[in-house]
Formats: structure tokens, sequence, C-alpha cells
């Protein structure tokens, strides 16, 4: 089988796990069913000369039948064997055929989740599922193929041949003439079938990327007028699509067809050759049945072997293709870092002298320094393109910084593995919530397997947020979510700020994602918060976040402009002002009477100053943002 | 449960019933069939006058009738000939009208798609819904026709073939015609105590595209998260998938294993009842067994292909009640659009309300905006402010009251002609496959490239695109990992303003980005506009001080309305909300 031979490959250890020795059971079993198969004709044929005999035999009537009934019951016997062993290898070759695809899955899955986010993009999300679950039942299909060629088409084909050529050799000689022309039509339908099935599959994967794309941005093609013209370019792609497809499905009608006719003569010419030259006994008269019995096992396993060689071979070539084309993906350098830490009790973060410069030389951020105390909630107030989201990313290590540290009680964070960062050092919540199939419980407990619903609902009364609960019925924990439920953004955001809330770990990192949350919610937040002593960095252009945290550092255009507390920074620092009365609107502060907004704010200085934090320096000690300091006071 | 298996055989006759156009081809198609299969069914016949022949020969040692012989091999190679003619041109034309059906049933599904309310559509998970599309539709006609192409031939070959064995000899012909109802009877109690393994895998599938879908969408996510592998939980899940699959093969594997069981069976039956006759002289020539072995081999033949297609039926009715989940539901945006709309000036809300499932979204709010104005609807979320706008893009319906444009009931103005004269940016934009500049033209109906970058940079978006790999012609997709959201709000924003239109409406559509920056574009988008009417829809309320007229929604209901000053003079609920967001 040269045909097999070019996809060795794919004997590959890592998709032949626990495969190798189901393969050879079900071998085994393929072969002695087939070997029975092949026998069972002969062994009707015996029953059918003690029928052709009764006639010129000595033996009465009910002797001749009692002979006919024995040599029934031993082919019974045969038939229940036949249904044994049928039973026994169907169950290995499946055994092994789904295993091996489960291992194709897996290599394939495991491998879309080493490579990064935008490797991924540049391969396609859309091809990842065809590609996992098509792809591998194609190849599974290939697999039982090729174990049943080498086992079927020998068998049933050479050796029905065989098995003519023991009964008559010149019978033989004329059924192997119906080679040639099944040959040809191989050849000729081949050739096209190797262009129609990539045409096919290609046709179905943009077909199937435009109903995605169609579905998720439905409302916008909608009011963008291009429901039209989308729709025709639809028709269009499922026109190709369809008319692909029914190529490949013409091609298998024809060749069952062809097939039909091509033994129809070699039947007929069989026939007359036995008329003519080979017909004297009745034993021939027996023979030509059964040569007649193997002639129509030859014409099934050629049309089996067609449809295998035409319709199924160019389609594994290209799942092929695409498997290794996924194999090949690059994957993300392996993580060095230190993949656990000592329990820390006191947890801190430091970012120290952090810059970053993109490529063509600008500073996204310039000598950026941030003390996050143990226990303390520390804002980073700025507007886009301030330089916020790139400290996020540089805290996350989604991005290396060009210069300066990030420590965790004192450790370097480059030192530490970065999914052991993510996963246990930082809760991050970002600015774009994203919800997961599933219940809300599924939802919120996604980072905290551990808590229990008691916890969850005691952190929404902590929030104040228990109206915001009962508005998904009586059974909150167990409302249903998919990823189109429309939610607005500030339950999103509600939801993901519980979640990340809830994960067990040292620094909590809110970055952009309190808009749209009622701020008494963010109040209580805030308040649970503290009652936990959480330390945290909260990220954000919320006015509502910066007045009760402990410290606000002010960033814009990637400095440091001002650090200190909210009521401070109103005095001193111009940017602050400017910034914080625009996220309240341009109202004067003494309208919203501010002592009484900062008597809150001024219990907490009394406990920082108890706990020592507010014996931080009140400006960056740089004297680059003293400068800025200078510039700005008024 | 039950009342759904009632429901089931409905299915399929729906499906039958919307083929009808194709009647008339279906019929003279199973006609085809038919004559193919009459043709097929009588070829045994001929082989065994063709034995008889040689026996007689043979054993009464008379010449041989040739002539007779090779009358009744021409017979049958023509009647082999013309049954795979008719064979073949049948399958030609089944393949073409179920590829016309199928056309048909996905556009027409796609379409329906276009004209649903949106909030009927959120009810679906994106991968449902492809399926639907992708899959479902498309494939009810694929096997509904090949249920009624296979049944009628195959009901055809039975009758045909009974009579043609009958001829020859009627205790031969019911000993064949007995594997059917043992080959039904089999097949029932068989696939009776298989289902459960067929809806288990189906179930563990489902889950397994359902994860594989979310861990593939959230990559980043989870990769932001410190989730990476997730290799011990897909090991549980391939290996559920691996259980379910191989049990759900083994018992289709179940059918083809009994089918062969019967077959080898039926041919030892002809022969051993062959045998008996034979000898007893009740059957005196010998040609009847390779004949009655060659009918016993097709009936069972045809039979397997009676237990697919009732495989197939179910299938069908499964699928179609997925499918008609969707067509069935009421087009209420646009069976009542007769008008075309050539401006938009006057609007007027009169009385609206919305109820959803009992839940009161909108009550009955009136209001009316001129012409040229900048108008802002603000209130905390949940309040409908959103539910305003999917009002005036004709995605949903007021459940009473009427929204009038210059006098004329929304309801009936076309889409097309109103959506020429509407521009919206959401707060959750979309991305199209294509460039940045194909994405900011992207539906931009008086195609300006020129003014695009006039746009960008006024609305300060034209920086970040500056900063993209290839800039204006970065290619982009749905999901794209080039754009945060708040700069995809941009683009959306240049988009809404590039495409004109008397109405334009931003709903949070900066909802991202900060209050300065937000405030920055409205306030130039509204000096950048002329004569347009533009609705901005925020809960920041510093970014609209500036519009001409402001209405505050709270519980569906508008609870104070007026300008800025106007509103902040009053010190009701937009006051405070001013002052405390």
């Amino acid at each position: 089988m040269g045909a097999s031979s070019s996809y060795v490959r794919y004997n590959d250890k890592r998709y032949t796990v626990g495969t190798k020795r189901l393969m050879f059971i079900a071998m085994f079993f393929m072969l002695v069913l087939e070997g029975l198969a092949l026998y069972f004709p002969m062994l009707l044929q015996r029953v059918t000369e003690i029928i052709m005999h009764s006639a010129d035999s000595a033996n009465t009537a009910g002797e001749t039948i009692t002979s006919i009934v024995l040599n029934a019951v031993m082919v019974f016997g045969f038939i229940i064997l036949i249904l044994i062993v049928n039973v026994t290898a169907e169950y290995f070759m499946i055994a092994f055929t789904n295993k091996y695809s489960a291992n194709i899955r897996s290599e394939l899955f495991n491998k879309f989740q080493r490579v990064s986010s935008s490797t991924l993009e540049k391969y396609g999300q859309s091809k990842v599922m065809p590609v996992i679950q098509n792809d591998s039942h194609w190849l599974r299909q290939y697999k039982r193929r090729v174990i049943s060629s080498i086992i079927f088409i020998p068998i049933t084909i050479f050796g029905s041949l065989v098995m003519m050529f023991l009964l008559d050799v010149r019978y033989s000689l004329i059924a192997l003439a119906a080679v040639p022309f099944i040959g040809l039509f191989f050849w000729i339908y081949m050739r096209r079938m190797k262009k129609v099935i990539p045409q096919s599959v290609q046709a179905f994967d943009d077909y199937f990327i435009n109903v995605k794309e169609g579905i998720t941005g439905a409302r916008d093609i909608r009011i963008l007028g291009k429901a039209d013209e989308r729709a025709k370019q639809f028709e269009k792609l499922v026109y190709s699509q369809r008319r692909q497809a029914m190529s490949a499905d013409v091609g298998i009608n024809l060749s069952i067809s062809f097939h039909a006719i091509i033994f129809t003569i070699i039947t007929v010419i069989i026939i007359l050759y036995g008329i003519h030259f080979n017909m004297q006994v009745a034993q021939d008269l027996v023979i030509l049945n059964t040569i007649l019995q193997y002639l129509t096992r030859i014409q099934t396993g050629s049309h089996i072997l067609f449809t295998w060689f035409v319709e199924h071979m160019p389609r594994i070539k290209l799942c092929k293709e695409r498997i290794e084309e996924v194999i090949n993906l690059p994957e993300i350098a392996q993580d060095k870092g230190l993949t656990s830490l000592p329990l820390i009790a006191e947890p801190r973060l430091e970012i120290v002298n952090v810059e970053y410069a993109y490529p063509n030389g600008t500073n996204a951020l310039t000598g950026v320094n941030i003390n996050v105390p143990h226990n303390a909630r520390i804002a980073i107030a700025g507007g886009v393109g301030s330089g916020k989201n790139m400290l996020a990313r540089i805290i996350l290590r989604e991005k290396a910084q060009t210069s300066g540290d990030v420590l965790f009680n004192d450790i370097d964070t480059t030192s530490i593995s970065v999914s052991y960062l993510r996963r246990h050092v930082f809760s991050y919540c970002g600015p774009h919530a994203r919800i997961l199939t599933g219940t809300m419980r599924d939802n919120l407990k996604m980072f905290a397997p551990n808590a229990t619903d008691e916890e969850i609902m005691q952190l929404f009364e902590d929030m104040d947020a228990i109206d915001f609960t009962q508005k998904f019925g009586s059974n909150f924990l167990d409302f249903k979510l998919n990823d189109r439920t429309p939610l607005g953004d500030g339950t999103k955001n509600l939801i993901n700020i519980v979640r990340m809330t809830l994960k067990p770990s040292y620094i909590y990192v809110y970055n952009q994602c309190f808009e749209h949350v009622r701020p008494e919610y963010l109040t209580g937040l805030m308040q649970h918060l503290k009652r936990e002593k959480k330390t945290c960095l909260m990220v954000t252009y919320s006015g509502h976040i910066c007045r009760s945290c402990n410290r606000v550092y002010v960033l814009k255009n990637g400095k440091i402009t001002g650090e200190g507390k909210h009521a401070d920074l109103m005095a001193y620092n111009a940017d602050y002002k400017r910034f914080y009365a625009s996220t309240l609107g341009m109202i004067q502060d003494e309208e919203i009477n501010y002592e009484e907004k900062t008597a809150q704010e001024q219990n907490d200085n009394k406990e920082m100053a108890a706990q020592g934090l507010d014996e931080l320096p009140m400006f960056d000690s740089s004297p680059e943002s003293k400068t800025s300091h200078g510039g700005v006071a008024p | 449960m039950i009342e759904k298996k009632k429901k089931k055989p409905k299915n399929i006759m729906r499906v039958v019933a919307t083929a009808k156009p194709y009647r008339g081809r279906i019929i003279s198609l199973i006609f085809i069939g038919i004559v193919g299969i009459v043709l097929f069914s009588f070829m045994p016949t001929f082989l065994q006058n063709i034995f008889d022949s040689l026996e007689e020969t043979i054993l009464d040692g008379v010449n041989p009738q040739f002539t007779f012989i090779y009358q009744q091999l021409i017979i049958f190679a023509l009647l082999a000939l013309f049954n795979e003619v008719f064979q073949v041109i049948a399958a030609i034309f089944l393949l073409k009208y179920e590829n016309d059906l199928q056309e048909q049933s996905i556009n027409g599904i796609k379409r329906k798609l276009d004209v649903l309310p949106i909030s009927f559509l959120n009810g679906f998970a994106t991968g449902d819904l492809s399926r639907r599309v992708g899959g479902l539709a498309g494939g009810l006609y694929r096997n509904t026709l090949v249920v009624m192409y296979r049944i009628a031939r195959t009901l055809f070959f039975y009758i045909t073939s009974a009579i043609a064995m009958f001829n020859i000899n009627w205790i031969l012909a019911l000993v064949v015609i007995s594997s059917l109802p043992l080959c039904l009877i089999t097949a029932k109690i068989v696939s009776s105590r298989t289902q459960k393994y067929f809806d288990r895998n189906n179930a563990v599938i489902l889950k397994t595209f359902t994860y594989i879908e979310q861990k593939t969408s959230l990559h980043e996510f989870y990769k932001i998260h410190g989730i990476e592998g997730a290799e011990e939980e897909y090991a549980e899940i391939n290996e559920r998938e691996l259980k379910a699959t191989t049990a759900e093969e083994m018992c289709m594997q179940l059918n083809t294993i009994y089918i062969t069981l019967i077959q080898n069976f039926m041919f030892l039956l002809v022969t051993v009842v062959f045998g008996i006759l034979f000898v007893n002289r009740i059957v005196p020539e010998f040609g009847a067994l390779p004949a009655f072995l060659v009918f016993s081999n097709r009936f069972l033949a045809n039979t397997v292909i009676v237990t697919e297609a009732t495989n197939r039926i179910q299938i069908v009715n499964a699928w179609a009640e997925k499918v008609y989940e969707i067509m069935d539901h009421p087009d209420t945006l646009t069976q009542n659009e007769h008008l075309d709309v050539k401006r938009i000036g006057e609007i007027e809300f009169e009385g609206v309300s919305v109820e959803v499932e009992g839940d009161k979204i909108l009550r009955n709010i009136s209001f009316k905006i001129q012409p040229g104005t900048n108008v802002a609807i603000v209130g905390q979320t949940g309040n409908g402010k959103s539910r305003v706008v999917e009002l005036l893009a004709k995605l949903e319906v007021p459940t009473t009251g009427r929204i009038l444009i210059d006098g004329v009931d929304l309801q009936e103005i076309r889409r097309d002609s109103y959506y020429k004269k509407l521009g919206i940016a959401f707060e959750k934009p979309f991305i199209f496959r294509g460039t940045v500049a194909e994405n900011l033209l992207y539906g931009v109906r008086r195609a300006m490239p020129e003014r695009v970058m006039s746009v960008t940079k006024k609305l300060g978006s034209h920086e970040f695109i500056d900063q993209l790999p290839e800039k204006y012609e970065t290619e982009l997709t749905a999901d794209t990992p080039l754009l945060g959201i708040s700069q995809r709000q941009a683009i959306n924003i240049a988009r809404t303003v590039l495409n004109g239109g008397d109405l334009i409406i931003f709903n949070e559509a900066q909802s991202t980005t900060d209050t300065v920056t937000e405030k920055e574009v409205y306030e130039k988008i509204m000096a950048m506009k002329k004569n347009q009417t533009a609705i901005f829809i925020t809960h920041r309320l510093a970014s609209i001080e500036k519009c001409d007229h402001i209405i505050y929604l709270e519980k569906g209901r508008i609870v104070e309305e007026g300008t800025h000053q106007e509103l902040m003079k009053k010190k009701g609920k937009y006051y405070r909300s001013f002052v405390t967001s």
C-alpha cells in the first residue's frame, strides 16, 4: 500500500499511545473474520453439492435431507462463529480508532493551549473547532480504512480471486479483465476529486466563518444596511459549498453504477464462457454459482476501494496538512521562573523606576515608581494614553519593561513563572469582563473553586449588591448564562469584580473594571477590601474609587505627576484636580460638600497612620516628579 | 418529553411540505428510480432461466438452447445497464434538488435571522445558532429527500421482488420475505436499547464543543489569569468523549453486524429449504437457488436502507425542531413595512411601552426630537436607555405605542431606506474581516476615503491606527488582538460619523474610555455634524452637558427632561446623579 506509506508519520508515538495492542487484536480478529467470510461460500457449496447430486445419489430423500440438515447445522455453527468474531473485531477496531482519534484531539487541543493568543489569532480561531473535531474524525476513518484495507482488500479481492482460481482458472482470468476498466475510472475520477475536495473543504471553512460573523455582528450588519449584501455573499458561499459537495457525491454514485455495469458484463462473459467451454457435469453448474458469489464480493470490495481512494484519500491528505499546520505553530517559550513561593503573610508590591519604550523610540512609561504596601488600596489615576494599561500589562508580565523592576515582597517578578504569578500572586480584574457558558455560580467560582455559596452571597451583601442578585430571580447562583446573554457592561463588570475578589491571591489588581458599576456597590467593595485587609492596586479613572483609596498616583503621558491622598492631590495637583473634576462633571467640589465626603477618608487616614502607612512620602522623591509637582502646585 | 415525542412526526411532514415547489420534479425522480428498481428486481429471474436451461442441458443430456440463453443473457445485461442508467440519472437529480432545497433552506433561515428581534437571537449561544444555520437547516433536506426517495424505491423493490419471487416459488419467496420482519424487529429491539448511548454521546459532544469554543474564544482571558495547558481538564473531557463515541459507534455497528448475521443465516435457510424442496421434487430446477440467493441478498441490502431511513427520520425530526424554533418566531419587525423614507426629520415616541415576559422595560414613554438637535438619553444601567435605541434602530418593536418619523409609524417604514439615513455606534462594536480602512468605510454609503483620515484625526483615533503594523491597511478580524475594546469603539465611532445619515446615535459608544475623552469626542461630533440629529446615550453626565435636550430615564419612565442647566437647577434626580457619579 503505497498510499498509506506517505502517512507513516501518523504512526508517531504521540498519536499511538495505548493503541498498538488494540490495533493488533483488531487486526487479528479482522483477519479471522475475513478468512471465515471467504470460506463461507465454499461451506455453503457443500450443502449445494448434496442437493445437486441428490438425483444421482443412492440415498433416499430422507437421508439426503438429514445430510442437508446436518451440514446446515455445521454451517449455522459457522455463522455463529462469524458473529462472535465480527463483534470482537468491531469492538477492538472501534476502541482502537477512537483511542487514536482521542490522542490526536488531545495533541491538537494542548497545542492550542501552548501557543500565544496572537499566534492563535493569526491561525484563525474559527478553524480550531473543525481541526480538533472534524479532522481527527477523518483521520480516525483513515485509520479504519487502512487497517481494513490491509485485511479486507487482499482477502476480499485477492482472496476471492484466489478462490476463483482454485475453482477455475479461466473464470478468474475473465474476472481480471475488469481491472483495466476500473483502473481507468479510478484514475480519471481521482484527478478530479484531488481538485474538488480541497475546494470543498475551503468552501465549507469560508461558509462557516461567514455564518459565525453574521451571527456575532448581526446588529451592526443590519444597521449598516449590509444585511442584503451579506445575504447575497452568503448565498454565493452556500452555492459554492453545496456545488463542491455535490461534485463529490456524484462521483460516488457514478462509481456504484460503473462497477455494477462492468461486473454485469463480466458475469455475462463468464456465463457465456461456461456455456460454450465449461459445462459438462452438474458440478460445473455448482462451481459457476459459487464463482458468481465471489464476483459479487469482488464488486463490493472494488467499490469500497474506489470510495476510499477517490473520496477519502484527498480529504485525509488535507486533514494531514491541516493537523501538521497546527503542530508546527510556534509555542510560547518555556516559562522557567519559580513555580512556588513560601507562604507570604504581608504581601506588598513595588514598581521601581519602570520604563517602557516602543520600538519606534517613544516612551509609554518613564521612571514609574509605585509602592503598594500590605493592606493598602492604592489607585493609579489617569486618562486615555496615560500608560495605565501598559503598566498593568507589565505588572502581569504580558509586556516586558525596557528597564526597572516590579518587586513582589522584594522578589523580582521576572524570576517568578508567569503562570504562577498570574495564578497565585495576582488576582487581575481587567476592563474586558468575559462571561463563561454555565451558571452564575460557575462564573463566580471560576478562580475560587472552594468558595461556598454563603461566601459568595456574603460578598454581594458586603457590597450592598443584594438588589443586583435579585434581578436574576430567586435562584441567582443557578442563573444560566451564555456568550450571547445580553448583559450590560455594568453587570458584567460587577460579576468580574466579585469573581476576582473571591479569588485567593496576594495582590488584587483592578484595572478599569469599575465602569457602569453603581457607586454604592463600589463603596461596599472598598469597605470589604479594607475589612479583609486585601492589598490592592486600582488602575482607574473613577473618582469614586480614588476617593476611597489610601493613596493615589497620578499618571499622565507615562509619568507619575503626583501622588498622595485624594484630599492632598485635590489641593496641590492640578492634573489630578482637572481629572477628578472631569469625572464628576465640571462641578465645584464645594458644591458637593467636599468635607462631608472626605470625612470617611480622614478616618481611613487615621487608620493608615496607625499602621505606619502614613509615613510614606507624600511626593515621589525623584527630582523629575518634584519638578512636575512644583510646576503645578497652586 | 412525552409532548416533544408527540410533536416529532409533524416536523418531517413540515419539511416535506416546504419542498412543495419541487413536488413534480421529486415525483418524476422517484418514478425514474422506481423504473430502475423494477428492472433490477427482475434481473435474477433471467439468471435463473439461464441456470435452468444449463441444468437441463447437463442433466438431461439435451443440446444447449443457445438462442434462448443468449436472449436471456442480453435481457439480463440490458436490464442491468438500464437500471444503472436510471439510478445514475435519479441520483444526480436527487443530489441537484437536494442541493437546491438545502440552499433555499439555509438562505431562508439566514434571511429570517436578519429580520428577527435582536433580543430573541440573544437567547441563543453563538455556537448554537451557528450550528442551526450552518448545519441543521441544510441537513434537513438532505435527509428528507434521501428518505423519501429510498423509501419509495424500496417499497417498489419489495413489491416487484415479491412478485418475481412468488412467480418462481412461493415457499422460497416466503422464506426470503420473512427476513424483512426479522430485520425490522431486531432493528427495533436494538435501537430501543441503544438510544441512550446516542443521546449520551450527543450530550457529551455538545459539552466538548462548548468547552473547546470557550477555551478558544477566551484564550487570551485564560492566559492573563495564568490558566495554561488545561491538559488534565481536557484529558478528562476527552476521555468522556472517547467512551461515549466508542459506545455509540459500537451500537451503530450492531446494525451492520446483525444484518450480516441475518444475511448469512438467510443464505443457509434458502439453501436448506431449497434442498428439501429440490429433493422432494417440489422445485425441479436448480436455477431457483442462485436466483433466490441473489434475491435474499438484495432484500437484505434494501432492508438496511429502510433501517437507515428510520434513523434519518429521527434525525430530521430532532433537527427540524431546532430550525423551526427560529423559523416560526413572528417577524414583528418587518411585517408592516411598505413605505420608503426620504429623510429622518422629527422623531416622536408616542406612549411607547415595552414588556418582556412580564417585565416592564419601558413604561408609556412620550417625547419628541426636533431635526438637527443634540439629544441625550441618560440614566443608570438597566433603566431602558438601550431599549430606546433598539426601538429606534428597528431591532425591536414596542409592545404598545408608536414611534413616528415625521408623522409616519416606524413600523411602516422599510428597513433598507431607513438604515440609509441612520448611523449607530454601539457599546460593543463589531470588527469585520478586512483592513482598518475597510472597517472604517464598512457600510459607508457615500464613500469618501479621503475623509477618513480627517475624521480619525479629529476624533483622536488616528494616533493608535498609525501605530498598527500596517496602519490603515492592517488586516483585522472579529477577535483581533491588535485592538483593545476602546480602540474598537473608536473605530466604530469614526465609522458612524463617516457614514453620515440624518440620525446618528451613540449608545454608550465610549463606555471604555475616560470621561474627559468621551466629553471631548462627543463635543467634537456635535461641532462637526451638519443638520444631523444626534442622540447620545451615556451614563456619564459630564459628557452630554452641551446637548439641547436631556431625557433622564429611571425604571423605564422619563422622570426628568430639559437642558443641563434646567435640570441642575431642579436639583432632582439628574442633579443627584451628576454630583455623585
